[in-house]
C-alpha cells in the first residue's frame, strides 16, 4: 500500500471512528399520538430498537390521543437538546410550530405515516393513493367493471383521505359501478362498521362488495356479512395488512384482499433518515415511500408467520404470469 | 231539549286536554312513533320488516346493556363514567382469559364469564365505596377509575387485540347466535331489561334506591343508608358494562384493548336522559331507558338505510334529545 493509499484509508478510519463515537452520543425522542393503536407501536418499536442498536439513547412520549401533549413533548424534547425527533404517526399537520422549532434548532425532523407538509425532514409511509388505486382496481376486475359497491372510510386522518381519492380515481373510470359512501364513526369505528355493513346488506340486495379505507373495519364487516349469509356474494377489500386481517385473507372468505405496508420497516428507515441526516446527508425528497404487497388468499403468509415483503407482489397478474 | 238544557245547567266546566303534560310524558314516544312511520315510508321494502327490527335491536343490544346498568346508578343520584371503560374491560378480560385457558368449553366460558362480571361487579363497589364513605364526586372518582382500568387494560394487553382465531366458538356464539331467528344479544337484552326493571321497580332496594335519589337527607333519616346501596348501584352499573363489552366482544370476535366502550358512554347518558323524559317525567326508569335505545337505535339505522350522510345522524340524535329534555322540563317550567 503508498503513502497515499495509507493517508486516505487512514482518513476515512478516523471519520468512521468519529461517526461511530458520533452514532453513541445521538439522544433521540419518539413521539407518538396514539402509540397504543397496534400499528403505530409496531413502527415505533421497530425504530427504537434500531435505534438502541445503534448506541442511541433513546426516550418514548405517547400522547395518548392528545395532540397537544404530543407537540409539548416534542418541543420539550428540543429544549432538552435532543438531537433528532421521531414523530410516529401524529398528523404532521397539526405539528406545524413543532417543525418550525425543529428548523430554527437545526433538528432534524423525521416522521412515519404522518404525511407531507414543509419543513420536515422526511416522511416515511406508504403511498396511500396508490394503495388505494391498487385495492380499488381488484375490486372493480372482480366484479367486471359493473355493480354495487360500498366505501367506508373516515376522512379526516391525511392517509385515509389520500386512499379514497385513489378509489375515486380507479372508480371514476368505471361509469357502471354505483358507490355509496359512507363515513365511519370515530371512536367506535369498529362497532359502527358493523351497524352500516349490516344497514347496506339489508337496504341493498344487490351489493356486491365493500371498500373499506383500513383493516381495522374488515373484521366487523365480514362479520356482517357472514351473518346476512351472503359471504359467497359479498366481499370486502382493504389497506393496511394488520395480522388479524391478513388470518381473514388467508382463510379465503368475505376478506378478499389488503393492500400491506411494511410497518416494521417504516420505523427502522425512518432512524436511517435520521442518522444520514445527521451524518450530513438529509434524504433526496420528503416523501419516501416503501413497497406494499397485495395480498391474497392465495399470497397470504401462513397462520402465525409474517408477510415477506422482499418477496410478495404487488400487482395480481403477477402470480398469475408466473404459473 | 232535555239535553241541552242538561248541559247549560252543569255546573262543572269542560276539562281541557293539557298539552303540556301530554308532551312531557308521552312526548318522546311519539317522536319514536313518528321516526317510525317516516322511515317506513322512506324506505318500506328495507325499514319496516322483521330483519330490519331484529337488526335495530341487536344493534343496540350493547348499548341498551350499559345503559340499563348506568340507569340504576342515576336512580341513586350518582353519574358512572368508568362504565366506558369498564366495557372495554369486560371485553378484553373475557377474550383474554379464554384465550389463555384455551379451552372449547362451555363451562370454561361461563366460568370466565362470570368471573369477569364479579370483577367488574368489584371495581364498580369500589367506586360506591370510595363516592359514599369518602364523600368523594362521583363524576371525578368514576372518570379516574376509567382511567386506571384504562392503564390496566394497556399494560396487560400490551395494546394487542385478542384475535377471532383464539377465543373458542363457545364465547362468540353469545354475540353472534341465535335463538329462534332472535339474536342472542338480544335475549340477553331484554332478559337483563326485565331483571333490572324488577329489581327497581317490585323490590324494597329498589324503592329505597328511588328514595335516595328522591332526597337523600330524608331516606337517611328514614333508616336508608346511601353507602349500601352506592354500592349496590355502582356494582350493578360495573357489571352491566362488562357484560355489554362482552357481549360486543363475542359480538365481533375479538378482545379490544381500546375503544370499545368509549362510544356506548355518551350515548348511554343520551339514552338514559331521554328514558327520563319519557312516561314518567324527571324520573330514570328502565322502560324510559329502553325507549332512548331504542330512539337512537332507530335513527342512526333508519338514516343510514335511507342513505342520509353519517353527520345526520349526530345532528338529529342530538335535537331529539333537546326536544325530549325540553318536554320533560315543561312541567318544571310551569310549576316555577
Amino acid at each position: 500500500m503508498n503513502l497515499t493509499a495509507k493517508l486516505v484509508a487512514g482518513a476515512f478510519g478516523v471519520v468512521g471512528m468519529a461517526g461511530a463515537a458520533f452514532a453513541q452520543d445521538v439522544k433521540l425522542g419518539v413521539v407518538a399520538v396514539n402509540y397504543n393503536s397496534p400499528s403505530i407501536q409496531r413502527q415505533a418499536d421497530s425504530g427504537i430498537a434500531y435505534a438502541k442498536e445503534l448506541g442511541w439513547e433513546v426516550e418514548l412520549f405517547d400522547g395518548q390521543g392528545d395532540q397537544v401533549a404530543t407537540n409539548n413533548a416534542a418541543m420539550a424534547f428540543m429544549d432538552r437538546d435532543f438531537d433528532a425527533i421521531l414523530n410516529v404517526a401524529s398528523a404532521n399537520t397539526q405539528m406545524s410550530g413543532v417543525i418550525g422549532y425543529a428548523n430554527e434548532k437545526d433538528v432534524p425532523f423525521v416522521s412515519t405515516f404522518s404525511g407531507l407538509v414543509p419543513g420536515i425532514t422526511a416522511d416515511i409511509g406508504s403511498n396511500n393513493t396508490a394503495d388505494g388505486v391498487i385495492a380499488a382496481t381488484e375490486l372493480a376486475g372482480r366484479i367486471e367493471g359493473t355493480g354495487k359497491v360500498a366505501a367506508l372510510n373516515w376522512n379526516v386522518l391525511p392517509a385515509l383521505i389520500e386512499r379514497e381519492r385513489g378509489f375515486d380515481a380507479v372508480m371514476a373510470g368505471y361509469p357502471e359501478i354505483e358507490v355509496t359512501k359512507i363515513e365511519i364513526k370515530v371512536p367506535g369505528q369498529v362497532d359502527d362498521a358493523y351497524a352500516q355493513a349490516n344497514n347496506l346488506l339489508l337496504a341493498n340486495p344487490d351489493l356486491d362488495a365493500f371498500w373499506v379505507g383500513w383493516d381495522e373495519l374488515v373484521a366487523p364487516v365480514v362479520r356482517a356479512i357472514e351473518q346476512s349469509g351472503r359471504e359467497a356474494d359479498v366481499f370486502v377489500v382493504s389497506q393496511d395488512g394488520i395480522p388479524e386481517v391478513l388470518e381473514l385473507v388467508r382463510q379465503d372468505g368475505p376478506a378478499e384482499l389488503t393492500v400491506a405496508y411494511n410497518v416494521d420497516r417504516m420505523g427502522v428507515v425512518a432512524v436511517d433518515v435520521i442518522k444520514s441526516t445527521l451524518e450530513g446527508n438529509p434524504p433526496p425528497t420528503q416523501l419516501l415511500t416503501l413497497k406494499p404487497c397485495l395480498v391474497t388468499a392465495s399470497s397470504a403468509p401462513a397462520k402465525g408467520e409474517s408477510l415477506d415483503f422482499s418477496t410478495c407482489g404487488l400487482f395480481s397478474g403477477e402470480s398469475v404470469a408466473g404459473n | 231539549m232535555t239535553t241541552s238544557d242538561t248541559a247549560k245547567s252543569d255546573p262543572t266546566p269542560a276539562r281541557k286536554f293539557d298539552w303540556i303534560d301530554f308532551l312531557s310524558r308521552w312526548g318522546t314516544l311519539l317522536s319514536l312513533v313518528l321516526l317510525i312511520v317516516l322511515f317506513s315510508f322512506g324506505r318500506p321494502e328495507v325499514f319496516m320488516t322483521l330483519r330490519n327490527m331484529l337488526n335495530i335491536l341487536n344493534q343496540v343490544s350493547i348499548l341498551g346493556m350499559i345503559a340499563f346498568g348506568l340507569t340504576i346508578c342515576l336512580v341513586v343520584g350518582l353519574f358512572d363514567l368508568s362504565i366506558g371503560a369498564m366495557a372495554t374491560f369486560g371485553g378484553y378480560f373475557a377474550a383474554r382469559f379464554l384465550m389463555e385457558l384455551g379451552y372449547e368449553s362451555w363451562f370454561v366460558v361461563v366460568l370466565v364469564i362470570l368471573a369477569v362480571m364479579a370483577l367488574s361487579a368489584l371495581i364498580g363497589m369500589l367506586n360506591g365505596a370510595l363516592i359514599s364513605k369518602l364523600g368523594i364526586s362521583a363524576i371525578v372518582e368514576t372518570l379516574a377509575m376509567s382511567f386506571v382500568v384504562t392503564g390496566v387494560i394497556l399494560g396487560v394487553s400490551g395494546g394487542r387485540t385478542v384475535y377471532a382465531t383464539e377465543i373458542p366458538d363457545a364465547f362468540t356464539i353469545i354475540g353472534q347466535g341465535k335463538i329462534a331467528g332472535v339474536p342472542n344479544p338480544v335475549l340477553i337484552l331484554l332478559l337483563l331489561g326485565l331483571v333490572l326493571w324488577v329489581f327497581l321497580e317490585h323490590t324494597q332496594t329498589g324503592r329505597n334506591m328511588y328514595a335516595l335519589g328522591g332526597n337523600r337527607e330524608a331516606s337517611r333519616l328514614s333508616g336508608i343508608t346511601f353507602s349500601k346501596y352506592a354500592l349496590i348501584a355502582m356494582g350493578i352499573s360495573g357489571a352491566c358494562a362488562a357484560l355489554g363489552g362482552l357481549v360486543a366482544g363475542a359480538n365481533l370476535g375479538a378482545g379490544r384493548p381500546q375503544g370499545v366502550g368509549d362510544v356506548y358512554l355518551l350515548n348511554a347518558f343520551v339514552a338514559v336522559f331521554i328514558g327520563a323524559s319519557t312516561l314518567k317525567p324527571g324520573k330514570f326508569h328502565i322502560l324510559g331507558t329502553a325507549i332512548g335505545v331504542l330512539l337512537i337505535g332507530v335513527i342512526n339505522n333508519g338514516l343510514s338505510v335511507m342513505g342520509v350522510q353519517t353527520f345526520w345522524q349526530y345532528i338529529v340524535q342530538g335535537g331529539i334529545l333537546i326536544l325530549a329534555l325540553i318536554s320533560a322540563s315543561l312541567n318544571t317550567v310551569r310549576r316555577t
